[in-house]
């Protein structure tokens, strides 16, 4: 099939509005006249347990309980201390999920390079943790933990990662340093391909999940990452701005992953 | 008051600011720009999933998300559809990501996950979007590829959306989005052979 033809299936492909009434009515019953949607959708762990212990103290303020009140308070007290105490000494599910990650071996080899790998978000349901994670230049890693078994059972890539430009006087002193190395200068000049230059995030950097498989990264402007393609392969050079100088050349990459392929849908020279 | 016949294009942008940040303080509000952008995004999910029952799923996320988000939003001179197609948007790639199980947060909305009270309307859409044998086709053929993929085409094909909109809801840059539309074509037009 030809482009133009699919284009113009694509667009003859019409559809009317479907519509059904009663999920329309009943959604929006549910957000402009439930004051509880908000509990359902947004409440945090512990402002449930605050309503449920103010449910409770309201229900102990009755006359005829309040004799039995105050020992069965007192044993509350002493139990949520107890609690409390045994929380505190253990690390949370999701500090247990991040050390499980940084410290595997299938994370360290899927994201390449060395350095820190940088958790980004962590998530907990039932004893599945969902970590994102990566290093200061390359592919971000979504992977879920299981926290009873103590390990990483699945991995997926983003399919894309939005990084702010940086400014185009930046950008022109990141590609000006870079090919001071000779290596650098010769792929070049050799046909290498530079990418879409742009600044390297770290663990000081904002970084915004956005959603699901779309990561938005705000980051720290005093270092940026020069890409080369180059034979089909992408060599990574982290320049270091506010000193003027490389700070590392990153081995080539095998493959033009989504992270990769976004340096190069603009390419610069 | 609630309107409900007010079409979105009846809204200036600045008539919409404003509804927005009344939105943020008042329900009523809300209301308003509830009617004014269910219908497109539900009819956005029907187009992404090609299934009424996860298309209501996912409408249903994106607007509770948005209600509870509403007071945080900033108005940047985007029009509001924007922001509810980036969730709804966002909520569907998940929805692809999670293999076909629902929302958790619909499953804690009893009123919400069960349908059995309008299950026939829901039957009755499905058979209509039946009908649409070419476009099922056609997004069948869409949903094998990336989602990153899907979003564009049916924006830009199903949706009729222009590059610049598409600018503001997705946040990429022109060149950006006409790159994976290119690519998203010449992906499914492997996929039709």
């Amino acid at each position: 099939m030809k482009k133009e033809e699919l284009i113009r299936k694509l667009e003859n492909a019409a559809l009317p509005d479907l519509l059904v009434v009663s999920h329309k009515e009943r959604l929006k019953v549910l957000l402009l006249e439930k004051p509880a949607t908000r509990k359902a959708t947004g409440g945090s762990p512990v402002r449930q347990v605050v309503w449920n212990l103010t449910a409770i103290f309201n229900w102990l303020r009755a006359p005829a309980w309040r004799a039995a009140a105050a020992s069965a308070m007192a044993l509350f007290v002493i139990g949520a201390a107890v609690a409390v105490i045994f929380y505190v000494s253990t690390p949370s599910p999701s500090a247990i999920a991040a050390n499980i990650v940084k410290n595997d071996p299938g994370i360290q080899q899927k994201l390449g390079g060395t350095g820190e790998i940088i958790i980004v978000r962590v998530e907990v349901r039932n004893s599945i943790a969902s970590v994102v994670c990566g290093r200061s230049v390359g592919d971000f890693i979504e992977a879920d933990v299981d926290i009873n078994g103590r390990a990483v059972v699945s991995t997926r890539r983003y399919d894309a990662v939005f990084i702010p430009e940086l400014p185009v006087e930046a950008r022109d002193s990141a590609i000006k340093v870079a090919l001071l190395d000779p290596t650098v200068k010769e792929m070049v000049a050799q046909g290498g391909l530079i990418g879409r230059v742009v600044p390297i995030f770290s663990s000081i950097s904002k970084i915004t999940m956005v959603n699901g498989n779309i990561l938005e990264v705000t980051p720290a402007a005093s270092q940026a990452v020069v890409p080369i393609l180059y034979n089909g392969k992408s060599w990574l050079i982290e320049v270091n701005l506010e000193e003027n100088r490389i700070e590392h050349i990153i081995q080539p990459q095998s493959s033009l992953s989504p992270y990769l392929e976004i340096h190069y849908t603009d390419i610069i020279l | 008051m609630i309107r409900t016949d007010i079409s979105p294009d009846a809204y200036s942008l600045k008539a919409e600011e404003e509804l927005v940040k009344r939105a943020q303080h008042s329900r009523e509000a809300f209301g308003e720009l509830y009617e004014l952008h269910y219908q497109r995004i539900f009819n956005y999910a029907v187009k992404r999933t090609g299934n009424v029952q996860i298309a209501l799923d996912i409408t249903s996320v994106t607007f509770l998300k948005a209600f509870s988000q509403i007071k945080k939003y900033r108005w940047r001179d985007i029009p509001f559809a924007a922001w509810l197609y980036r969730i709804a948007g966002n909520e569907i790639n998940d929805h692809f990501r999670r293999e076909g199980r629902r929302p958790a947060s619909i499953e804690q909305i009893a009123e919400l996950a069960d349908t059995t009270d309008y299950i026939d309307e829901i039957n009755q859409a499905e058979e209509e979007l039946s009908r649409h044998q070419e476009f099922l086709l056609l997004r069948q053929k869409l949903a094998e590829l990336p989602p990153m993929y899907q979003e564009v085409i049916v924006l830009k094909f199903f949706e009729k959306k222009k590059i610049r909109e598409m600018v503001k809801i997705l946040g990429k840059k022109e060149g950006t989005i006409k790159s994976l539309i290119h690519r998203g074509l010449e992906k499914l037009k492997e996929k039709m052979h």
